[in-house]
């Protein structure tokens, strides 16, 4: 299994970073024995607020699914999950650790990703992305758990009509989050196959909300640091006056 | 390149230490609150905190025979094949599985079935203030004992794909169509849609109008060649295509004839 990883990060015209990620050991023979994790917070909250609860929430994440620090030095308090399921309480324990102390005044997205011998596996929170490049097409893995998408479900049952909940001024806010009452986790049902080709690009909003699916599928189409320069480049070119923290990592499987 | 203790790739000539682990720092002194970022948090929370009425576990659904009882679709992840194909079937997300959110697991699209529906005044009632929660509420259920049947408002017909030549009566509500032998609109021959809710119609009783849908788990669908993303309006023989089959939607409801009239 060969990995080509790369990430990216910029603080857009934010005067905080707000995203936190962290990766596995991406040196072959690491993929070779532990497989590759990561994870990528996008944080919210005032201030410095949401920066703290990213960063604590990844920490955690990481703590628990990576055994051995890329240094090589195995980490003070290993306890690496083995199953999904682990991972999950994991989340579930993150969420609990992070709505006590902040009671939803402040919170972060999540998504995990985990390559194990070829096969991928994802949870997601919040309204991070996961895309994965298969022969020149661009699949969104994830839907955003955004209060849009419970409001189209009153749509389609005749309650509301498409433009009232577009219009709803709640409608990009967080419908689910860690350090919220009512957590929902999504994630692959079972790990699936990657194939040779595929890319997987993990990113917070300041990515995908700047960049269309068509500059996302075209820079993917390069190799890990590449696409991370050109996603870079696309951002900075588009120059949005607001611009949110961007974060990307891409993995590219061989 | 180097990694650093979290795995961040940085580089080395340029910094000395991993610059995205860096501690925050405020940039411009510790007065400012920035607006923006409080009031978001805000909004989510006061969106969030309204969620559990709707998606409390174990609620039972109220009887309603115009909306079909159909399961929360849980769509397996076809190991071996994500969908690479126009229309095949993705590699799809999503289940919820921690016990005490079980409830919760039809997310945002999902197929949500009657609870989350009749939660829906207590849910967005000061979201959606200018729906009035009762009156809606109570539309769909009028709809059916005025009627007391629970006649057809649209038919599919499956004009190409395994399943070809097949036709399938729409009921008030929504209807989906998936592989699955109790799929409204059922193409058990097409491998490259999904066991359940693949993609589903629904018919507004009130407007006595259609949307189309795609399903919870991101497979891909088209209405007239275009990918389904949002909920979209449906007219007469307007083309749906999911995994290797083609749908042709005829209404029977509409301007001509609506079974309230009755
Ligand atoms: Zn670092």
């Amino acid at each position: 299994m060969i990995l080509d990883i790369a990430n990216l990060q910029g603080d857009g015209q934010r005067q905080y970073q707000q995203d936190f990620f962290a990766l596995s050991d991406a040196d072959p023979a690491a993929v070779t024995t532990h497989g590759f994790d990561l994870v990528l917070a996008d944080g919210m909250g005032g201030a410095l607020d949401g920066a703290e609860i990213a960063r604590e929430t990844v920490d955690l994440l990481y703590e628990r699914l990576v055994p051995v620090a890329p240094s090589g030095t195995p980490r003070e308090r290993p306890m690496p999950a083995t199953s999904n399921e682990q991972v999950l309480s994991a989340i579930e324990e993150a969420n609990t650790r992070i709505y006590q102390r902040y009671h939803e005044s402040g919170g972060t997205t999540l998504v995990v990703a985990r390559i194990r011998e070829g096969q991928l596996w994802f949870a997601s929170v919040g309204d991070s992305n996961v895309y994965l490049r298969r022969r020149g097409r661009l699949l969104e893995l994830t839907r955003r758990h955004e209060y849009l998408y419970d409001l189209y479900d009153h749509v389609l049952d005749g309650l509301l009509s498409i433009e009232d909940a577009r219009d709803n001024p709640q409608a990009k806010a967080l419908s689910s989050f860690i350090g919220s009452g009512s957590l929902r986790i999504d994630h692959s049902q079972e790990p699936f196959a990657l194939e040779s080709g595929d890319v997987l690009l993990v990113c917070s909003d300041g990515i995908s909300d700047t960049l269309t699916t068509t500059q996302l599928l075209e820079a993917s189409a390069q190799s890990a640091q590449h696409c991370c320069d050109l996603l870079e480049d696309m951002i900075k070119t588009v120059a949005l006056p607001n611009q949110d923290n961007y974060t990307a990592i891409v993995v590219c499987y061989a | 390149m180097k990694q650093c203790e979290r795995g961040h790739f940085f580089d080395d000539v340029r910094y000395q230490e991993c610059p995205y682990c860096e501690k925050v720092q405020p940039a411009y002194g510790s007065t400012i609150s920035v607006s923006k970022e409080i009031v978001e948090p805000t909004a989510t929370a006061s969106a969030t905190a309204r969620e559990p009425e709707a998606l409390e576990p174990g609620a039972t659904a109220p009887e309603n025979s115009a909306t079909p009882a159909v399961e929360p679709a849980i769509q397996s992840i076809a190991p071996a094949t994500p969908a690479v194909e126009p229309a095949a079937q993705t590699p799809t997300p999503s289940q919820t599985t921690a016990p005490a959110i079980q409830a919760a697991a039809p997310a945002a699209q999902t197929p949500t079935p009657t609870p989350a529906a009749s939660a829906f005044p207590a849910a967005t009632a000061s979201a959606t203030a200018a729906s009035a929660p009762q009156e809606i509420g109570a539309t769909v259920g009028v709809f059916t004992s005025k009627v007391g049947i629970d006649p057809p408002v649209a038919f599919v017909v499956v004009i190409d794909g395994p399943d070809k030549g097949a036709s399938f009566a729409l009921k008030a509500g929504r209807s989906f169509i998936g592989r699955g032998a109790d799929s409204d609109v059922a193409l058990p021959g097409d491998e490259a849609v999904s066991r359940e809710g693949h993609a589903l119609i629904s018919y507004d009783a009130r407007k006595n109008s259609f949307l189309a849908a795609s399903g919870q788990g991101r497979q891909i669908s088209y209405l007239n060649g275009v990918e389904l993303v949002d909920p979209q309006p449906i007219k007469a023989y307007d083309l749906i295509e999911l995994g290797r089959s083609k749908l042709s939607f005829l209404p029977f409801c509409g301007e001509e004839f609506s079974w309230d009239a009755l």
